[in-house]
């Protein structure tokens, strides 16, 4: 792959965006302290994220003190991480099992030092920002405290009806109107179509076997007819 | 240093004629009483764009790992942060500037953020630069030439130090070439500018010196022929906001 582009490839509206774009990620560290510690491990290692949409290279410089981002370095990334825009939206809110998916799924590519680059996706999942700290530091304990009891009640409700919404709709269309089968009947179905996989590999493997043996047999009776004449 | 004092050679100091071994002197006086809040009024003054032209920079500088660079007027180091961490610990990069209070207010910025190891500080007049010759991969001056006395000294100084291969990057105020910008330029530098400057670092003299000296600074291809005389090759220039900076590059081969 190509990383590097020439200095005259530079796209000059990408700047301001990359500078939010580290500002905005490097405010977002600041909240959570160890994050800081954490990029320390970082510090020396270059992670370039190809978007492969854009033709874009960005590389990720961490240390201490956050990360700084460039799009363009004439250099080599320690890691690469590809993918488009979307599968880096989808990783970025998936949880562990979907990251995975997506990277043999062929969505997200990794190459060069792959430990690095998970352990560099897995700095994300580990934030934890004390939201309820940072809003008291503006609106006092109470208020903060008031307002976080609020949002988490409000989350919590989403959260519930959601889950009720989606097991409601889901119920719905599988019993009621049957539109799709349920999970147990495509579970029978899958079985039963392992089933009929396995039974014709092995008749495949049966009549590969015989044919092979009559092709023996008939190259003995060619071999026999040979020497009686 | 050289001392020019007994000469009768004149220079500008902004719009002022002054000889030409006052300049220094006179320059290193702004610097010293800017130097505490140098970064602040950068901000202020451009409205914070001078990020995006400093960052722009750093991209088309190619800087890469084990590399040497050299930030000449460097000031309070906001090129050598980004280089220290592109350069890693193989690397190096110098902070330089002719102004002590300058490099003071940087080197302290670097150590407060844990920028230690692969910067080193050297106080140093870019028309003779205390390194050997073909030391460094990258150099840079932002906004530092226009107030070197001896521009034709400065970059055959920095010609000898390059590395064959290398790279300068003069990143300097040009000559405005969007249409419609230089009144509004020239009204905000002289009435906005110097009043600004009295509020935040209650000095106006020092912010007059400033815009005036950019508009005494030679215009884009003047700094490009420059360059070329200098012994610098493929030299080119890309306009920064509608042509208020210009970033020119050249090459060392």
């Amino acid at each position: 792959m190509n990383q590097t582009k020439q200095p005259e490839d530079i796209n000059p509206l990408l700047i301001p965006l990359l500078a939010a774009m580290e500002t905005g990620l490097n405010r977002l560290f600041a909240m959570d302290p160890e994050t800081f510690e954490r990029l320390q491990r970082f510090k020396g290692r270059i992670i370039a994220f190809h978007i492969t949409d854009m033709q874009q290279t960005l590389y990720f410089f961490p240390d201490q003190q956050g990360i700084q981002i460039v799009s363009h370095y004439e250099g080599e990334a320690d890691t690469v991480i590809s993918g488009s825009i979307m599968a880096f939206a989808r990783m970025a809110m998936a949880d562990e099992q979907t990251k995975t998916k997506a990277v043999f799924k062929g969505d997200i590519s990794i190459s060069g030092d792959i430990a690095l680059g998970q352990h560099f996706q897995s700095l994300f999942k580990q934030l934890d920002i004390d939201w309820e700290e940072h809003l008291s530091h503006i609106t006092g304990d109470v208020i903060a405290h008031s307002l976080g009891n609020i949002a988490r009640g409000f989350l919590g409700w989403g959260k519930d009806t959601f889950n009720s919404l989606t097991t409601d709709v889901s119920e719905y269309v599988q019993y009621e109107t049957r539109d799709i089968a349920s999970g147990p009947e495509i579970n029978h179905f899958n079985t039963q179509i392992d089933q009929i996989r396995s039974d014709v590999d092995r008749a495949e493997a049966r009549l590969n076997r015989l044919s092979e043996s009559l092709s023996k047999r008939k190259v003995k009776i060619t071999v026999k007819k040979k020497s009686a004449e | 240093m050289e001392n020019h004092n007994q000469s009768d050679e004149t220079t500008h100091f902004g719009y002022e004629t002054v000889k030409t071994g006052d300049k220094v002197e006179k320059v290193a006086e702004v610097f010293h009483s800017v130097a505490s809040k140098y970064d602040m009024m950068n901000d202020v003054m451009s409205m914070g764009v001078h990020r995006i032209w400093k960052r722009l920079t750093i991209e088309k500088s190619g800087v890469r790992r084990g590399q040497h660079v050299l930030d000449l007027a460097g000031g309070t180091g906001d090129l050598t942060i980004k280089f220290s961490k592109m350069v890693g610990d193989s690397g190096q990069v110098i902070l330089s500037d002719i102004n002590d209070s300058m490099l003071k207010v940087g080197r302290a910025r670097l150590l407060d953020k844990g920028i230690v190891g692969n910067v080193e500080y050297v106080q140093a007049n870019a028309e003779c630069l205390p390194f050997p010759d073909n030391s460094f991969d990258c150099i840079t001056i932002a906004f530092g030439l226009r107030n070197v006395t001896d521009k034709e000294a400065a970059l055959a100084s920095m010609f000898r130090v390059l590395k064959p291969g290398g790279r300068l990057l003069i990143l300097e105020f040009s000559k405005p070439v969007a249409p419609g910008l230089s009144p509004l330029y020239d009204f905000y530098s002289f009435n906005i500018l110097p009043f600004m400057g009295k509020l935040i670092a209650n000095d106006a003299e020092s912010y007059r010196y400033l815009a005036e000296s950019i508009r005494m600074h030679p215009d884009q291809e003047t700094l490009k022929e420059m360059m070329g005389n200098a012994g610098f090759e493929r030299c080119d220039y890309s306009n920064l906001t509608g042509g208020i900076v210009a970033l020119h590059r050249g090459f060392k081969f």
